[in-house]
This record gives C-alpha cells, structure tokens and sequence, in this order.
C-alpha cells in the first residue's frame, strides 16, 4: 500500500535573486508517513518544517527529489484529491462570509451544491462558527479564521490532513479545541501530518514525531520508543526501611549517587540516576528488610529529548566543520 | 476544470464588486463626458465629432486603466495576502488559477465598459434630440459607435491580459509601469516601422555630436543594422492596439472597418497567448 506521504531525497533550493547565493530549504528529505499515522513534525524556526509542508502541498516545486502523496507525484493536480491543507496563520478573502468562503473551497474541490451546503453548514458548527456564518471573514477573530482553516482543510473529507501551525498565536482553550479536532479527524480515518513548536502539544496526541533539523531528518519513531530509550531518573519509595540501613547492607555508593535521598515518617523515598542503580539500591531495601512501595522510571519529556538531539546535532556539525578545515 | 475556473472568476468579479472598486470611476466617466462638452464649445469645426471622440478617448482610456490597476494587483495580492496558499494547495493546476482570474477581472472591466457606454450612448442620445446649441445639429452614426465601443472593449481586454502576464512576475507598481509602457508603445505600432526607416536612413554628415547625443548615435549606429529585425520582433511581441482604434470610423460615420473580423482574431489569439505565457511563469513560482 502507498504511504500517505513519501519523500525521497526531496530538495528545495531558493534562487532569491540573480546576485543572491542560493539558500537551501531542504537538503535530500527522507521522510514516510503512513496511513492512519497522526505525525507531529518538529524543529526550530528555519528548519525546514514549512517548506516540506509547501513542497507536498505543491506550493513549491521540489529542485530535486521526489515527493509522493498516496503515490501520486505532488506535482499533479490530482495528487491533492486527497488532501487537506492548513497553511500557519491562514488568511481568506475578507470580502466573503464563513458560509462563502467554505462554498468557494466547495467549489474548488469539486463538492456538488447540495453536499457543499450541508457539509459547509455541518462544519461551521462543529467549529463553533455557526453565530458568525454570514459575517463577512474581515470581522473574525484570529482564533475564528484558525477555526475556519480547520474547516476547508476538511470540508471534502481528505485521507490525508497537513497542517502547519495548527496551534500557533491560541489560547490554551484554543489549543485544547484545535487537539480535540485533530484526534477527530484520526478518528474518522483521517491521517493526520502537523507542525508545532507546542511539544506538549505534539506529545499529548501524536503516534510518531519527526525531527527536523536544518533541512534533514535527525530522529524520527514512534513517542514511546524515542521517550523510553531514556530514563532520566528513576523514583523509589520503600517502607520499613531507613537510610543508613541501606548504607549498612553496602550500598553506600549507590545512595550516594541518589538525586535525592528523603526519609518521611516511616517511609524512605530515593531518586535514582538510571535504572541499574535503582534495581541495585531495591536489592539492598530488600536485603535490609524494607518492603518495595514504588518504582517509578521517570522518562525524557519530548521536549528535553527534542533538546537533546538538537544539541547533539549542534556539536556534530561544528565538528564535521571542523574536520573539514584544512 | 471549468468548474474550478468559474469559481476563481466570480470571486475575483465578486471582491472588485463589493470592494466598489467600480464606483470611483463612474465619476471619472461623468467628469470627462462632460469636459467632452465643455471642450466642443471652446473647439473650432464639427462640435459633434470632438464629443464623440473625447467620449471614446474617455472609456477607452479609463477602461485600460481600471484593467491595468487591478490586473497588475490581482495575482501579487493572493500572494502578498496568502490567500493562494489554500487556493493553490486544491486541485487546480496554476494556469486554471490565472485563466481564473483574468476572466473575473475581464468581467469587471467589461462590466465597467458596459456602464460607461450606456451613459455615453445615453448622453449623445440626449445631446441629439437636444442639439448642441442654438442652429447646430447632432447627428450619430449608430453602428460605427457600436463598432468603436466594441473595439474599444477588445483593447481593454488585450491590455487587460498583459496586466495579468506582469502581474504574475513582477510587483504591482512596476507591472504597472511595463504595462502602461505596452499600451503606449501598442498604440504606436504604427508609427513604429516608420521609425525604423528614419533610423536606417539617418546617420553620417552635419557638426560632431557631443555629451548624450554622442552616446545615442553610438547606441543608434550599433542598433542601425539589426533594426529591421528588432521591429520585426517588437511587432510580433507588442500588441499592435491601432487595430482596434476605429474611433476616427465611428466619428465620420464610417461603415464597419475593413478586416474587423480578422482583427477580432488577432486579439483573442493575443490574449491567449500572453495568459499561456502568463501560466508558464507562474507555474515555476516558488509561493
């Protein structure tokens, strides 16, 4: 089966002008998207996260490479049948009402009458629209044309959205609406590719997060493997036991090494650095009578993982710049 | 795809409506009809024929501005605005866009034209039941003004086109200069191979020439030999506009001019010309 997205060594150079040296948007993407999948794309500003999304939706065409939607090349027309688009912070003719505007994307998409209305009608009022359908768009709110982007960007019912920004400039109830729409759409068979510098945003809803960094692919998989591969600390909590009673079974090194060592009543409680320590330090609670009452691995946040990787790649090109001087 | 084209077209046609984009010039219209009057009192000779021509002069004129200064804004607006970016990320192939849009906007001039004639046919309509003034007639040639209207409307939609081709490379004020530089130049075309023949033919003899006419005749002495070629060039690149001035026909009460149809030809194989040419640029356009 073709993957919702696929792209293969796919670059975007900008030509700004005769005299201008060109600058690289992209630089050979590889990136594979599947169906179902709800996909979070990360990277910091000019990574390189709006361009692919401008290449798949065919706003830019590639220099090189390939880009495929549901195996179609995007540089047809009708590779985008299937799709649905949210660009970061939309923009629709003022002169047109919500209702307006839906028929016209209707209209472009190749919805007939009756179903236009209707679905037009039916989405207005999922996004909270329907007080405002025949205002004029000029008169929203930014958080009502955000609302009115989710909804031409699913008004032919797409398998595939891709939206940029989805969260960008709302407030929390904003987000919370805009979450609340995405994992719908994933519900209804929709597969789901967004942007976002909101980690927890991505964290809280995504299968699988891509990570971009300048212009190429640097960590990709699914939440739970990249998060678990990392436990950046482990809580314990043990009864009937105290600290120098585990001191006194010989395990001095270990609580030594603990992030926090607290005795509270009759209960110990320990923040080990990894896992190994603290299967160590449950032997000797065990070894000097205490009784297990947590353990707790606590995982790399996507954020801190985000960072990480983000650094690693920092010092990796300084030092491949570095190798490369003479 | 006709389908997709349509929506394009009425929702340009649609924001130059409610945007009363129209309105300023229907001003523009009355102001000038009636200098038109106003300069047949001060002129010598046939009064009736200086209104007519000045009334023509006027829709014409007012007609190409109106599609130069919207058409050159139209598609740097989607851009600027990014109200491209939902429209493009549809099922539409670029040139649908442009057709798009050049067919909206050439509703809205030809919408405007409409309106512009009515009232000056209206106005001559009532200038010869009236007459002019005490023991001067009016007299109109009815279908020699269709036929001036009509030609009129065709060069509004040929410099119409060519506002959508710079608009679509170019920002709004200098796709506006260029086109205004194409219609000036269009309405010369006639003029144009005359030129040539002076240039051929001039050169050589008279006092040494100093300072920037040194450096024209320079120009003018490189130019010399590939001038016929360069004319032939410009007169298949520029729209030969004089086709469609048949002003000086409708004035004199002149039947319809000769080759009308061949001219009605030309100008629709222009205009699908240059909206391909436009296409082909706007296509490799990285949004």
């Amino acid at each position: 089966m073709a993957a919702a997205i696929e792209t293969e060594k796919l670059r975007v150079v900008y030509s700004p002008g005769l005299l201008k040296r060109k600058k690289v948007g992209l630089a050979g993407l590889d990136l594979r998207v599947d169906e179902n999948e709800l996909v979070g794309y990360l990277g910091e500003n000019g990574s390189g996260k709006t361009t692919t999304i401008k290449a798949l939706v065919g706003l830019i065409p590639p220099s090189g490479g390939s880009a495929r939607i549901f195996g179609l090349d995007v540089r047809a027309p009708r590779a985008r049948r299937a799709l649905g688009y949210m660009p970061e912070n939309p923009y629709f003719y003022e002169h047109l009402s919500g209702l307006e505007t839906l028929d016209f994307y209707g209209r472009l998409l190749g919805v007939g009458r009756a179903e236009r209305r209707a679905r037009a009608g039916e989405l207005l009022d999922r996004f909270g629209l329907a007080h405002a359908a025949r205002e004029r768009v000029r008169g929203y709110s930014k958080g009502m044309v955000q609302r009115l982007g989710l909804a031409q960007a699913v008004l032919a019912r797409p398998r595939l959205a891709i939206l940029d920004e989805p969260m960008t400039g709302l407030d929390p109830v904003g987000r919370f609406d805009v979450r609340q729409a995405i994992a719908e759409m994933r519900e209804g068979g929709t597969t789901v590719f967004f942007s976002s510098h909101i980690l927890a945003d991505v964290e809280a809803i995504c299968d699988r997060v891509v990570m971009l960094h300048r212009g190429r692919v640097v960590a990709q998989g699914r939440l739970e493997d990249l998060l678990s591969q990392r436990t950046k600390a482990v809580e314990l909590a043990a009864r009937g036991v105290t600290a120098a009673g585990v001191r006194g079974v010989g395990a001095e090194g270990e609580l030594a090494a603990c992030r926090r060592v607290r005795e509270e009543g009759k209960r110990l409680y320990l923040t080990a650095p990894d896992e190994e320590a603290a299967n160590r330090l449950v032997e000797a609670i065990r070894r000097a009578g205490g009784s297990l009452e947590l353990f707790a691995p606590a995982r790399e946040s996507l954020e801190e993982h985000f960072f990480r990787v983000r650094e690693a790649e920092e010092k990796g090109d300084a030092h491949g710049r570095a190798e490369a001087l003479p | 795809m006709i389908g997709r084209i349509y929506a394009i077209a009425q929702n340009t046609f649609r924001e130059a409506v409610r945007d009363r984009v129209l309105y300023v010039f229907f001003v523009f219209v009355a102001a000038v009809i009636l200098a038109s009057r106003l300069l047949a009192y001060v002129s010598i000779g046939d009064k009736g024929k200086v209104i007519m021509d000045v009334g023509l002069a006027a829709v014409s004129v007012l007609g190409v501005l109106i599609g130069i200064f919207i058409g050159t804004g139209l598609i740097h607006k989607e851009l600027d605005k990014r109200t491209a970016y939902t429209i493009l990320s549809k099922p539409l192939a670029r040139w649908e866009f442009v057709v798009g849009k050049y067919l909206g906007l050439a509703a809205v001039v030809t919408l405007n034209w409409l309106v512009m004639s009515f009232f000056f046919m209206l106005y001559l309509g009532t200038l010869a039941r009236a007459g002019l003034g005490p023991g001067e007639s009016f007299s109109i040639s009815g279908g020699g003004l269709l036929f001036a209207l009509l030609f009129v409307w065709v060069e509004i939609l040929v410099v119409t086109s060519v506002a959508i081709l710079f608009g679509t490379v170019a920002s709004p004020i200098l796709s506006a200069v260029f086109t205004f530089a194409v219609f000036a130049t269009g309405r010369l075309s006639d003029a144009l191979p005359r030129l040539v023949e002076e240039t051929q033919g001039g050169g050589g003899g008279g006092a040494p020439l100093r300072g920037l006419d040194a450096v024209f005749d320079a120009i003018l002495s490189l130019l010399r030999p590939v001038a016929g070629e360069l004319r032939d060039l410009f007169m298949l690149i520029l729209p030969n506009l004089t086709l469609f001035d048949v002003r000086a026909s409708a004035v004199h009460g002149e039947a319809l001019p000769p080759g009308w149809l061949w001219r009605l030809l030309y100008a629709a194989c222009y205009i699908t010309a240059v909206l391909l040419a436009a296409s082909l640029f706007f296509r490799r356009r990285k949004l």
